[in-house]
């Protein structure tokens, strides 16, 4: 069974608009997770430089001896990256599958200021689903 | 694999993956920031220019590994963001991919940052790192001459490195590319050379490289038989 630790959102400045924190051990703070949030919007950006050829769009995956780190970039920038137990497979398929909701519930809001974080509740229940779902389980739950 | 001093290097060198590597670059970092050795097989793109381009690379690899140790999940005591780490203290990565090239990572006990940058479909490299080292610890350490924390001028070293290159790491053209620096090759090999805009196209002619290029699976830009 696949485990997943926490997954972020930031929005194309580098800000933090959505953190999840699932893990039991590893938590950490509001100030922390955005320095977290902020650090991995500049090494994407800083990736792309030190590329050897052409059309290097960023980090994708980051592999740690505890972690992995997969991350996804949507086309205006958004970048929704989740952390998770290293050798999980599907990361990507359900990283896309949380930019759906994300487009659903989120950007179809009408109450929703873009870039600013997010607080939709049926955008929660959904990503609870979807992670609970038997392909993926929550850590410490 | 020759060794010229018929020393045994341990371990032996790691069977290549079956995906087939392409090595792009090679970094190699002391404790301190200074670039002890870069070469260069196949980059295409410049962004910046050399110092630049290695300060950038520390400088990203530093807040990388400060990043993965505070975002560890299973370690609950972890120091602040940013704060240096010792080496081997706190998580650590060994390897990221983007969609244009896969770099892998290793730091030794003593602060040396060995860093690949490959096709992206490579396979775990870091047994290849962990040969390096050994390589690295042979020609370049136990170098009486060599000074510690200035560039590595070891020729032996180099070609060490470009003979296990030729031999598990398969290049885009099939033919070995080498900055424009002179080297002195032991007689068993040939040197061709075709001059191209960027560097001088070095072709290692001996048996072992020799079967790695009929086996090459990339576009070929020109075969030493065809000169």
């Amino acid at each position: 069974m696949a485990a997943i630790y926490s997954l972020y959102i930031i929005n194309k400045s580098g800000g933090l608009i959505f953190y999840k924190d699932c893990g039991t051990k590893g938590r950490m703070d509001t100030n922390d997770s955005l320095r977290v949030a902020s650090l991995w919007h500049s090494m994407h950006a800083i990736s792309q430089q030190l590329s050897p050829v052409n059309g290097c769009s960023g980090i994708e995956l980051l592999q740690a001896d505890t972690f992995d780190l997969h991350c996804f970039q949507s086309l205006p920038g958004t970048k929704f990256f989740v952390v998770c137990e290293p050798g999980t497979p599907h990361m990507e398929s359900l990283l896309r599958y949380i930019y759906e909701l994300y487009t659903d519930f989120v950007l179809k809001n009408p109450f929703y200021e873009i870039e600013m974080p997010i607080r939709c509740e049926l955008f929660d229940i959904n990503l609870t689903l979807a992670v609970q779902s038997d392909r993926v389980a929550l850590l410490g739950r | 694999m020759q060794f010229f001093g018929g020393s045994e290097i341990s371990p032996s060198p790691p069977v290549p993956t079956a995906t087939g590597n392409n090595a792009h670059m090679m970094y190699v970092f002391n404790r301190n920031g200074v670039c002890l050795l870069y070469k260069e097989w196949n980059r295409p793109l410049h962004t910046l220019n050399p110092q630049q381009d290695h300060k950038l690379m520390f400088g990203l690899l530093f807040s990388l590994k400060s990043l993965t140790a505070k975002m560890d999940p299973i370690n609950a005591d972890k120091g602040n963001l940013g704060v240096p780490q010792l080496p081997g203290q706190g998580c650590s990565f060994h390897s990221f991919r983007t969609n244009t090239y896969k770099l892998s990572f290793m730091e030794t006990p003593s602060g040396i940052k060995i860093i690949l940058v490959t096709h992206p479909k490579t396979g775990d490299l870091r047994e290849s790192l962990k040969y390096i080292y050994g390589l690295y610890v042979e020609y370049v350490v136990k170098n009486p001459i060599y000074s510690p924390g200035s560039p590595i001028k070891s020729e032996l070293f180099n070609t060490a490195l470009d003979q296990y290159d030729c031999r598990y790491i398969r290049f885009w053209s099939s033919v070995a590319i080498a900055p424009r620096q002179g080297f002195i090759y032991r007689r068993r090999y040939t040197l061709r050379a075709i001059e191209s805009q960027h560097c001088v196209f070095h072709y290692l002619r001996g048996e072992s490289s020799q079967r790695d290029v009929s086996n090459c699976p990339y576009p070929r830009m020109i075969f030493p038989h065809e000169i």
